[in-house]
């Protein structure tokens, strides 16, 4: 780890988790909320928003998250262990999870194909998202570590001259 | 050890005087501290020790709880541990990287950041050495990046 973090910092994080799903969901609830009211428990309420249950439980799934997160992503719980079999053990296990709560929670009816097919297609997108997000991350502080070094050698240059 | 200091306003430059009856291991020791202080480094090769001027060094290695001088054509053992030689050279542009790595950073030939917030190390000898994520975010604050 990068520095001893506290409860509060994982607290954050699964309040941040929790406040853009919920946001999602939402927008989700007003756009297809009506049309799917009769058949997940999640749009219950048709378009006027999440109820309180299925709320707690996107809390349950941050909550989880940010534990998965702890355990692949820290030194603390696995001290060695490639980081792609990180990446690979975290998303197989956020993916049992989001099944697990799917089906006991009903958030769409398991026996639907077409939901399941949607379920996978939209995980996978959000995969490819982050994904993308972390490459172009990594290609930003690569440019500004090389800045930052021709700075140095710059400077050292000066100290020689 | 006897210490002996003598303030002479008319002295143009600091002059340490050493006055021993046996080049010990402790009298070594003594002088390698001195001279860290003059920008140089001692380090052994065999039976031979060697005075290295600071900007030769591209990085230093602890193995086994022994220290050894990379320079871009040898290799030298430290007396010092790698804490001590961290302690002893910050100012001089040496930063720890990880648990066994101490780099002068001018050596520094490229830096690629790792996905998993760890940075890949070229230094000016080819050698790959990486910066684990415990030492990372406080190499990028020393580079001025965060």
């Amino acid at each position: 780890m990068d520095r001893d973090k506290n409860i509060f910092d994982y607290l954050a994080q699964v309040l941040i988790v929790f406040g853009f799903s919920t946001l999602m969901l939402n927008i989700f609830c007003i756009i297809f909320g009506s049309a799917a009211q009769e058949f997940s428990s999640m749009f219950a309420l048709g378009s006027r928003g999440l109820t309180v249950e299925t709320a707690f439980q996107f809390f349950c799934v941050s909550v989880l998250i940010v534990g998965l997160r702890f355990l692949f992503f820290t030194e603390t719980l696995i001290k060695k262990l490639p980081f792609p079999l990180r990446i690979v053990g975290m998303l197989g296990c956020v993916l049992v999870i989001m099944i697990a709560f799917i089906i006991r929670f009903q958030w769409f009816p398991a026996d639907l194909w077409i939901a399941w097919a949607l379920f996978f297609i939209c995980f996978l997108f959000s995969f490819v998202c982050s994904y993308l997000v972390m490459l172009l991350k990594e290609k930003t502080e690569n440019r500004k570590l090389t800045e930052a070094l021709e700075r140095l050698k710059k400077k050292e240059a000066s100290n020689n001259e | 050890m006897k210490i002996e200091i003598n303030i002479d306003e008319t002295a143009a430059d600091m002059e340490i005087v050493v006055t021993c009856n046996k080049l010990t291991p402790k009298v070594e020791r003594v002088l390698a501290a001195l001279r860290m202080m003059d920008c140089q480094l001692t380090g052994r090769k065999g039976n031979e020790i060697y005075l290295l001027d600071i900007a030769q060094i591209i990085y230093i290695e602890s193995v086994e709880r022994k220290c050894f001088i990379y320079t871009a054509d040898n290799v030298y053992e430290s007396d010092f541990p790698l804490y001590e030689l961290e302690r002893q050279l910050a100012e001089y542009g040496f930063f720890r990287v990880s648990k066994s790595f101490l780099i002068y950073l001018p050596s520094i030939q490229s830096l690629k950041a790792d996905m998993n917030r760890r940075i890949r190390i070229t230094m000016a000898n080819g050698e790959q050495i990486i910066a684990s994520r415990q030492y990372a975010d406080g190499l990028k604050k020393r580079l001025g990046v965060k």
